[in-house]
């Protein structure tokens, strides 16, 4: 991984390096290393600059700041971002851009009433987390609609792992768990008419402290620039929407080999009653089958409990 | 009426497109009826007559008037009437909605996705209980439209 002026600094928080050292490990010239420093602190990172001694990284620079953030090209998702300091939710604010007719990746440092599946709470503070939704074209095809939560899953899961090495499982259908803990939410809200879709929006919650993934301090240095890692989130959600299309089995087979759920005892509230026993397979819809001591059910909703110990 | 012959008369019955079928003898008696949740076109002729309350959706077409139109799910899933546990329903019967308004959520694989009105109406029935299952085609709704 191609380290860049932020990491160097995030990792020496505190302490001065000097342009030149900077320069020499980056293999840049010292002019270049100003340049680039000036562009952060444009970006919003308090960056403090002392003649003889060098840049030291002030504060904690757990901020989004959409400045920084390149603009994919794509073709599902929305392109332009909409960000607000504080909003209700990133949901609300996405709709309500749609409904006045712009598609906008919406963006907030933080959310008052973040919310998850069936409006239960999703604690949003300010700087804790990335949280956004991105609105997908309505021309998506509404017969695939039930394997975008486990591709967004997916999508989310490898960009951890093949950029930042961290390594995460998957709870079925969506949520993304780092050493036992929830990291990453999922909500997709749609709306159709018939059988057309009017609206599709891909909610997506992280949790960071301290710009690293919660749970990794111990394990991970690794610095996480919001705004970079949004763009490609963005970048890859984008392909994986496209995946979909083409065919989910490359998305089904990553989800089969991290997840933290087949093969374990579950318990799930579903519509037709509580099901529980062993999670064995998902089918090609993403569907979960659980064998019931040898009576197979197919569970399409529900909150799967995990019933052994933490995973 | 032997029993491979009750098998032939299912299998041709089956293949056909007609939706119910009956048979009668001095000893035996057959009636085959199709009950999916697949809209069944109403028969000018009907009888009226309900054999049982199978189906939901065939009972609501003895009482239907010919304006009234089904409201179908798009997708396998729960049907929520309401935005959230404890909060007002969408709809209730009697509501007039217009066009692009909320009826109800369905929910599969954690996709809360919102059912709109495709005209303006008004509910006259809801034939689906909150938090059940429902299938492709399940008709949730029966409305008047205005």
């Amino acid at each position: 991984m191609q380290k860049n002026i932020i990491d160097l600094l995030f990792e020496n928080r505190g302490i001065f390096i000097s342009g030149k050292q900077l320069a020499e490990i980056m293999n840049i010239s010292t002019v270049a290393v100003w340049k680039r420093i000036q562009r952060l602190i444009r970006e919003g990172y308090e960056i403090e600059a002392l003649r003889k001694k060098g840049y030291r990284l002030a504060s904690k620079p757990t901020r989004l700041w959409p400045s920084g953030y390149n603009i994919p090209e794509t073709k599902w998702l929305a392109k332009e971002i909409l960000f607000k300091r504080s909003v209700s939710s990133t949901m609300d604010l996405a709709k309500q851009a749609y409904k006045s007719g712009k598609n906008v990746i919406a963006l907030a440092r933080e959310q008052t009433a973040g919310r998850g599946r069936r409006k239960k709470v999703w604690l949003s503070e300010a700087d804790k987390g990335i949280y956004m939704t991105i609105v997908v074209r309505p021309d998506f095809p509404a017969k695939l609609l039930g394997l975008i939560n486990l591709a967004t899953s997916v999508v989310i899961s490898k960009l951890l792992k093949e950029h930042y090495g961290i390594f995460t499982k998957i709870k079925w259908p969506n949520d993304i768990f780092f050493n036992g803990k929830k990291i990453c939410g999922i909500l997709i809200e749609a709306e159709t008419e018939g059988s057309d879709l009017t609206y599709l929006a891909v909610g997506i919650g992280i949790d960071l402290y301290d710009n690293r993934i919660y749970g990794s301090l111990s394990e991970s240095k690794i610095y996480i620039n919001p705004m970079e890692f949004v763009s490609l989130i963005v970048k890859k959600l984008d392909i994986g929407f496209e995946n979909i299309i083409i065919g989910v089995d490359s998305l089904l087979s990553y989800w089969r080999l991290n997840n933290n759920t087949l093969g374990k005892r579950v318990a799930i509230n579903t519509p037709g009653g509580l099901v529980s026993g062993i999670a064995k397979e998902i089918d090609k819809n993403g569907y979960l089958i659980v064998d019931s001591d040898g009576k197979f059910s197919k569970v399409i909703s529900g909150e799967v409990i995990l019933k052994d110990a933490d995973e | 009426m032997n029993i491979s012959n009750v098998k032939k008369l299912i299998k041709l019955f089956e293949q056909s497109n007609i939706t119910e079928l009956s048979y009668a003898d001095e000893e035996f008696k057959l009636t085959l009826k199709y009950t999916t949740t697949e809209e069944i076109p109403p028969k000018p002729d009907a009888t009226g007559k309900k054999s049982d309350d199978s189906a939901k959706s065939e009972s609501s077409h003895n009482e239907t008037e010919s304006n009234l139109k089904a409201i179908k799910s798009p997708m396998v899933g729960t049907f929520y009437r309401a935005p959230s546990p404890g909060a007002k329903p969408f709809v209730e019967v009697g509501k007039t909605v217009n066009k692009g308004d909320t009826l109800c959520i369905i929910e599969a694989m954690k996709i809360m996705n919102e059912i709109e009105a495709e005209f303006p109406c008004m509910i006259r029935k809801i034939n689906i209980e909150n938090a059940q299952k429902v299938e492709y085609g399940t008709v949730l709704f029966l409305v008047e439209p205005l």
